[in-house]
């Protein structure tokens, strides 16, 4: 397993939470489907569902620092949008015929856990100042949508 | 050009014994502010503990791009992306690892010529994928802990 979900990962939000881990076990399954040699289609295929994920995760979390009014949102924001243009150059050039490399699916790794680590962390203490709860008690509205 | 091992362990053992020193980061952002003219200036909007982890996450990502890990190289190259975004000039780069330098010549005990020469080595890959290009060949500033009188570099307006 390329990406061990711990403790150290969690933002303290349960529904981001659920969603990081969603993406973790995307990370995961394709680095499975390549050491498994399912080709450069079944990666791709893979690497396409954790960009449509990551957009809406994005999203989601962007939508939660305009509602919380998170100053940091701007600076959250450029680095979605940073990693999502760079995620879609690599997209094409697989596309184009380049393979899904090792050092991608590191890269992807790299940039997730730090992203959660630092950037993520940052925002969850004003948003549960703020108001926003912690536990969902109910199935979150995300994940009755993402199967 | 590739790390050898011998290098890869010493650099790491130097940033290992450094950060179990809490003085290290005052020692660098002392002397980065007090050369890089603008730099106080725009680090004063800045979350200084913030600052230190992604500091110490760089150095450590810095280990991995030597030690040749996966994906460690995209990662740098990233980060450039991000940090170009704040128009750094390339001198800028050249005084952080001038302090860099000076804070580990403060707080490893095991200092000496060869983990100097460690550092700066990899460091300067570190510059030559944040500046896109190999960095110019450039003498330090003084020896070790005594400083020569640095030149002031500028930190332009971010916008």
């Amino acid at each position: 397993m390329l990406i061990e979900w711990s403790d150290e990962l969690s933002v303290g939000i349960q529904e981001i939470d659920e969603q990081h881990k969603v993406l973790v076990n995307l990370v995961n399954e394709m680095d499975e489907a390549i050491r498994d040699h399912h080709g450069r289609e079944g990666s791709l295929r893979i690497l396409g569902r954790l960009v449509d994920y990551t957009k809406i995760h994005f999203a989601v979390e962007e939508s939660l620092m305009r509602i919380f009014e998170y100053p940091g949102y701007n600076e959250h924001k450029a680095q979605h949008e940073e990693l999502l243009q760079e995620v879609a150059d690599l997209q094409e050039k697989i596309k184009g015929g380049g393979s899904i490399s090792f050092q991608l699916l590191h890269f992807l790794k790299m940039w997730l856990t730090q992203h959660i680590m630092d950037s993520d962390k940052e925002y969850s203490p004003h948003m549960l100042k703020a108001g926003l709860k912690a536990q969902s008690s109910n199935q979150g509205w995300f994940k009755r949508l993402w199967h | 050009m590739k790390a050898r091992r011998s290098e890869v362990r010493l650099f790491h053992e130097s940033l290992q014994r450094v950060d179990e020193n809490e003085e290290f980061m005052d020692f660098f952002y002392q002397d980065f502010f007090e050369n890089a003219t603008g730099a106080k200036q725009f680090f004063s909007f800045i979350d200084m503990a913030r600052q230190k982890r992604k500091l110490k996450a760089a150095l450590h990502m810095l280990v991995m791009l030597v030690d040749d890990s996966p994906g460690a190289e995209l990662y740098m190259e990233h980060l450039a992306r991000v940090h170009r975004r704040y128009r750094i000039p390339p001198e800028m780069f050249e005084v952080w690892l001038d302090s860099l330098v000076y804070a580990v010549s403060r707080t490893d005990p095991l200092f000496d010529t060869d983990v100097e020469t460690t550092w700066r080595r990899v460091l300067r890959k570190g510059i030559d994928i944040m500046t896109d290009r190999p960095s110019p060949v450039r003498k330090p500033r003084g020896d070790q802990g005594s400083r020569g009188k640095p030149e002031k570099v500028h930190t332009p307006p971010l916008g």
